[in-house]
C-alpha cells in the first residue's frame, strides 16, 4: 500500500501530473522521497511544512539563492533543509538541448532534479539542495558560463518575450535588451542595495506577453510611432474568406463587425471594399494587427513606451505599471534608457521607505512630484485624467514687493 | 585571509547560442503568422522561409526526468533546440513540415497535451504552494493540476470567445501576480499568526520579528513573564512575513485558510486597457487533495462566459458589458458585503449613476 | 577623505552594534556612513566599495528579513 494516498489522487487524470513525475524521480534520489512525504502530510494537515531561512548564499552574492527549511527534519530528513537556486535564463527562454542536458546532470548531481521552469520573474528555479553544495554549483555554473538570478532588495532577472527571434508583433527587440541590461546592471543583479525589489520585463508589443505591465516595476513594451502598415490585397483575402483569423475555431473575419466596429478609437473604416485607417487617432491597441496578421502590420518606426510601478498587493495594495515616458527609441547601447533609469534608482535609494516598492514611493509623494526629480515634463499621456479634487499644494506664491 | 578570486558577474549565456538555424536565420525578419490548428504556430520570414512551433502543456514543476525527454524530442525533430513560454508551456521549432504530426504523435504518447494557443485557455501559472513555500495558505501544483484535469478540452482546443488566462497564487504576497488574469484562483490566509509564547523568545529576535510587519500590528509584550510580542489583530492582514523571520508565529490554519476566486482581469492593451480581476467568491474550503468546489466553481465560470460571451471579449470586457448584477446572476453567485471594496479609493468602485439594468 | 579602510571599520562596528536588536539595510547603511563622514569625504560609490570588500572577505554577510540585510556571519537560518 502507498504511504501517499492523498498525493496519489493528483497521478490521475488529463493534464501532466507533477505527481507522477517527482515518483519516478524519486526512485534515484532521496530528496524527492521525503518530498513526497511531506506534501502528503501538508494534504493531511491542510498547512505548508516549510519555514523560511533566509541566511545561505554563495560568497559575494547577496542574491539567487533561498534558504528553505521543514518544519519535521526528524520525520523527512532528506528534505530538512531545501533550498532553491535561481539560475539567469538565457533570454526569451530558448535553449539547446545540450545546454539544458547540462543543467540536468548539474541538478542530478547537487539537487533533488526538481525544476520550475521557470519562476515567476523568469529565472530557472531549480528545487531543493543544501548549503554545502552551493559553493560547488556557483563554480561548476560558472565555469559553463551562467551566472545567477536575484533575490531580495536586488534588481530581479529581466526577462522578456521571444520578440523579434519569432514574432513579427515586436517593435523592438527584447531579447538583445535584456541580454545588455543584465549584464550592465549585474552588480545591483548581485549585490542587493535597493529599499526593496526591482523587476524589469520587456514585452515587445502592446499584447504584452510577459505580462510586464501587471508584474513589473518598470514595463518596456514595444510600439510604434508611424502608421499601421496595411496590405489591400490580403484585406481582401480575408473579406472573402481564403485568409482567416486561425486563432479561433470559426475563424472567418467580417470586416465590418470584427474589426472596424471592434477598434475602441473608432479611426477604422470599411467601405466599397476598402480599409481605411486614421492612424493619428490610432491608439495602438493591436485588435486589428492581432486578427488579421497577414494583412496589417506594426509600423517600422519602433520604440517603447516606458511604465513605471506594478505590484502585487502587500503592503498598499495592487498597482499596473503607468506611463513615464510615451515613447523612447530603443536601440543599443539603449543610453537614453539607462541613464532614465540611473535617475529612478537614485531618487529612490534616498527616498523609498524600507521595503517600498517604486510604484508605492510614486504614490506616496505623489507622481507628479516624482516625474519632476527624475527629470521628465508632466504630460497628459501620463494620466487617464487630471485631478477633479482641489486640494493643489501650489509651490509659487508672489510676494509683496 | 581573502579567499580566492572566483569568477563571478558573467551572466546568463547569450541567447544566440540557444536559437535554431531557422529562428536565427528569420531573426527580426518575420512577416506574418497563422495558428493552423490547436497548437500549432506558423511563422513566415520576409524571405518566405516557414517555421512551424508545436506547443506543448507542461506542469512547470517538472524534473530532469521529464526535461531530459523533452530534450530527446527536442533533439528528434528541432535539431537540439526548444524554448519555454512566458506561460510555462514548451515550444518546438522546426522548419520541416513533416515533422510536425510525427511530433505530436510523440508528445501525446508522453502525456503531454498539444494545445493552449488562440481562443483557448493557455497554462495555468501558479507559485509554490505546500511544495515549496512557507507563507502558502493552500497548495498550487495541486489545484492547477486539478483545474486544468476539468479543462483540458478547452486547452487543446480554440473554441471560446477569447483568450482565457488562469492564475493560481497560493497567499496574497501573489508571487505569481494574479491580479490581472481572466481567473484568478487565490489561496487566502484569514486569520493573525498565532504566538507560541514558550517557544518565541528562545526562536525569535524580538526587535527583527516587530520590525517584520509592515502594518506594525507586532508589538513587544511580556506574556506569562516570558519576553514575547503581541499582535494587534485588526492591522494584520496575512501576509506571513513575521512568520519568515519567527518560525513560532504561524501564520496558516488549517481550519480558516481557503482559497478565492476573482475574474475579469487581462493585461494586454488590445480593444481595452489592461484591468484589476476583481472578487467573485470570496471564500472556497481548502479540499485537497482535489478541491472539487474550486475546479467546479471555475468551470462554471468559464462555462457561462463561453456561451454568454460575444466574439473577442475577454471576460472582463464581457463583465464590463453586461455588467456585475447579471454576471452574479448568469454564474448564480452570491453577492456578499465583501465583495463591497473597503481598502484605498474604494469610493472610486461605488455606483454613483442611475444606470441600472431591470 | 576617508579611507576604504575606515568606512570597512565605520560599517563594520555598526553592524556589530546593532546585532540582535536592529536589522540594518544597505540604503540605510550608506546614507548612515555619509552622514557620519561628510559628504565631501565620502560618496555612494565608496561605500559599496567598503561593503563589497566586507562582504567578499565574509566579514558581514546578506541576510533577508523581507528585503535585504547586511549582518554579522552566523549559523544557519532557521535550521534550528
Amino acid at each position: 500500500m502507498s504511504n501517499t494516498p492523498l498525493i496519489d489522487e493528483l497521478v490521475k487524470g488529463p493534464w501532466p501530473s507533477f505527481i507522477k513525475d517527482i515518483k519516478r524521480t524519486a526512485e534515484k534520489n532521496e530528496m524527492c522521497k521525503d518530498l513526497l512525504n511531506l506534501l502528503e502530510m501538508s494534504y493531511r494537515d491542510k498547512k505548508t511544512h516549510w519555514k523560511h531561512g533566509g541566511i545561505v548564499g554563495v560568497r559575494g552574492y547577496g542574491g539567487g539563492i533561498i534558504g528553505r527549511y521543514s518544519d519535521s527534519p526528524e520525520l523527512y530528513p532528506g528534505v530538512s533543509h531545501f533550498h532553491t537556486v535561481r539560475i539567469n535564463q538565457p533570454a526569451g527562454w530558448f535553449y539547446s538541448t545540450s545546454a539544458l542536458r547540462y543543467i540536468c546532470d548539474l541538478w542530478e548531481k547537487h539537487g533533488s532534479g526538481l525544476t520550475n521552469l521557470h519562476g515567476s520573474t523568469g529565472d530557472m528555479v531549480m528545487l531543493g539542495t543544501t548549503t554545502e553544495h552551493l559553493e560547488d554549483i556557483f563554480t561548476d555554473l560558472s565555469e559553463h558560463g551562467w551566472d545567477l538570478g536575484g533575490s531580495g532588495s536586488d534588481m530581479r532577472t529581466p526577462s522578456c518575450c521571444l520578440g523579434k527571434s519569432r514574432c513579427e508583433f515586436a517593435c523592438i527587440d527584447t531579447m538583445a535588451i535584456c541580454h545588455d541590461l543584465t549584464n550592465e546592471w549585474q552588480d545591483e543583479l548581485h549585490r542587493p542595495a535597493f529599499p526593496y525589489k526591482f523587476k524589469i520585463k520587456i514585452a515587445g508589443c502592446p499584447n504584452d506577453c510577459v505580462a510586464s505591465i501587471a508584474r513589473s516595476d518598470c514595463s518596456i513594451i514595444g510600439t510604434w510611432r508611424d502608421n499601421i502598415r496595411q496590405d489591400d490585397a490580403a484585406v481582401a483575402k480575408y473579406a472573402s474568406g481564403e485568409l482567416v483569423y486561425g486563432a479561433r475555431a470559426d475563424g472567418k473575419v467580417d470586416i465590418k463587425a470584427d474589426v472596424v466596429d471592434k477598434c475602441p478609437t473608432g479611426c477604422m473604416s470599411y467601405e466599397g471594399g476598402k480599409l481605411s485607417i486614421d492612424n493619428k487617432n490610432c491608439n495602438r491597441c493591436m485588435h486589428c494587427i492581432n486578427l488579421m496578421p497577414q494583412a496589417l502590420r506594426v509600423g517600422v518606426d519602433g520604440g517603447a513606451t516606458i511604465l513605471l510601478g506594478a505590484k502585487a498587493p502587500i503592503v498598499q495594495g495592487a498597482l499596473l505599471s503607468s506611463v513615464l515616458v510615451p515613447f523612447i527609441k530603443m536601440d543599443p547601447p539603449y543610453e537614453e534608457f539607462k541613464e532614465l533609469i540611473g535617475r529612478i534608482w537614485e531618487f529612490w535609494d534616498e527616498n523609498g521607505e524600507a521595503r517600498e516598492r517604486i510604484g508605492e514611493m510614486i504614490v506616496r509623494i505623489g507622481k507628479g512630484n516624482f516625474v519632476e526629480e527624475v527629470g521628465c515634463d508632466p504630460i497628459p499621456e501620463m494620466i487617464c485624467e487630471p485631478r477633479s479634487n482641489p486640494y493643489i499644494f501650489y509651490e509659487e506664491y508672489f510676494e509683496e514687493e | 585571509m581573502a579567499a580566492p578570486k572566483r569568477k563571478t558577474d558573467i551572466g546568463p549565456p547569450h541567447y544566440d547560442q540557444m536559437l535554431h538555424p531557422a529562428i536565427k536565420a528569420n531573426y527580426g525578419k518575420w512577416k506574418s503568422h497563422q495558428n493552423l490548428k490547436p497548437g500549432v504556430l506558423m511563422h513566415e520570414g520576409e524571405s518566405g522561409a516557414k517555421v512551424y512551433t508545436v506547443r506543448g502543456a507542461s506542469a512547470r514543476l517538472i524534473s530532469i526526468t521529464t526535461i531530459r525527454e523533452m530534450c530527446d524530442l527536442a533533439d528528434k525533430y528541432c535539431d537540439g533546440f526548444l524554448r519555454y513560454t512566458s506561460r510555462n508551456n514548451v515550444e518546438f521549432m522546426t522548419d520541416k513540415e513533416a515533422n510536425v504530426e510525427p511530433l505530436i504523435a510523440d508528445l501525446k504518447a508522453m502525456g503531454v497535451p498539444v494545445g493552449g494557443t488562440g481562443s483557448s485557455i493557455s497554462n495555468i501559472v501558479h507559485t509554490q504552494g505546500w511544495v515549496h513555500c512557507h507563507s502558502s495558505a493552500t497548495d498550487a501544483s495541486g489545484v492547477v493540476k486539478v483545474v486544468m484535469d476539468e479543462l483540458i478540452d478547452y486547452f487543446t482546443s480554440m473554441s471560446l470567445p477569447a483568450h482565457l488566462r488562469i492564475a493560481v497564487a497560493c497567499c496574497l504576497n501573489m508571487c505569481g501576480a494574479v491580479h490581472c488574469s481572466d481567473i484568478a484562483i487565490l489561496g487566502i490566509h484569514r486569520t493573525p499568526p498565532t504566538i507560541d509564547h514558550d517557544k518565541l523568545g528562545n526562536m525569535c529576535e524580538i526587535p527583527t520579528t516587530v520590525a517584520s510587519c509592515p502594518k506594525a500590528a507586532i508589538r513587544p509584550a511580556m506574556v506569562e513573564g516570558k519576553q514575547s510580542v503581541e499582535v494587534i489583530e485588526d492591522l494584520c492582514m496575512y501576509c506571513g512575513n513575521c512568520y519568515t523571520v519567527c518560525p513560532a508565529m504561524p501564520i496558516a490554519n488549517p481550519l480558516n485558510d481557503g482559497i478565492s476566486i476573482w475574474v475579469g482581469g487581462k493585461v494586454s492593451n488590445s480593444r481595452t486597457k489592461p484591468m484589476f480581476s476583481k472578487l467573485a467568491i470570496p471564500y472556497l474550503p481548502n479540499t485537497p487533495p482535489r478541491w472539487p468546489e474550486v475546479s467546479d466553481a471555475v468551470k462554471n465560470i468559464v462555462e457561462v462566459y463561453a456561451r454568454d460571451a460575444k466574439k473577442y471579449e475577454r471576460v472582463g470586457e464581457w463583465i464590463n458589458r453586461i455588467g456585475w448584477p447579471q454576471f452574479f446572476e448568469k454564474t448564480n453567485l452570491e453577492f456578499t458585503k465583501y465583495h463591497i471594496d473597503d481598502f484605498t479609493l474604494a469610493s472610486s468602485t461605488y455606483n454613483s449613476s442611475t444606470h441600472i439594468k431591470f | 577623505m576617508a579611507t576604504v579602510e575606515e568606512v570597512k571599520d565605520y560599517i563594520f562596528k555598526k553592524v556589530e552594534s546593532y546585532a540582535g536588536k536592529k536589522q540594518v539595510k544597505v540604503p540605510q547603511m550608506t546614507q548612515d556612513v555619509i552622514e557620519h563622514f561628510g559628504e565631501d569625504n565620502c560618496s555612494k560609490k565608496d561605500v559599496k566599495e567598503a561593503l563589497r570588500e566586507l562582504i567578499d572577505d565574509e566579514k558581514l554577510v546578506y541576510g533577508y528579513f523581507g528585503g535585504t540585510t547586511i549582518e554579522l556571519p552566523h549559523k544557519e537560518g532557521s535550521a534550528n
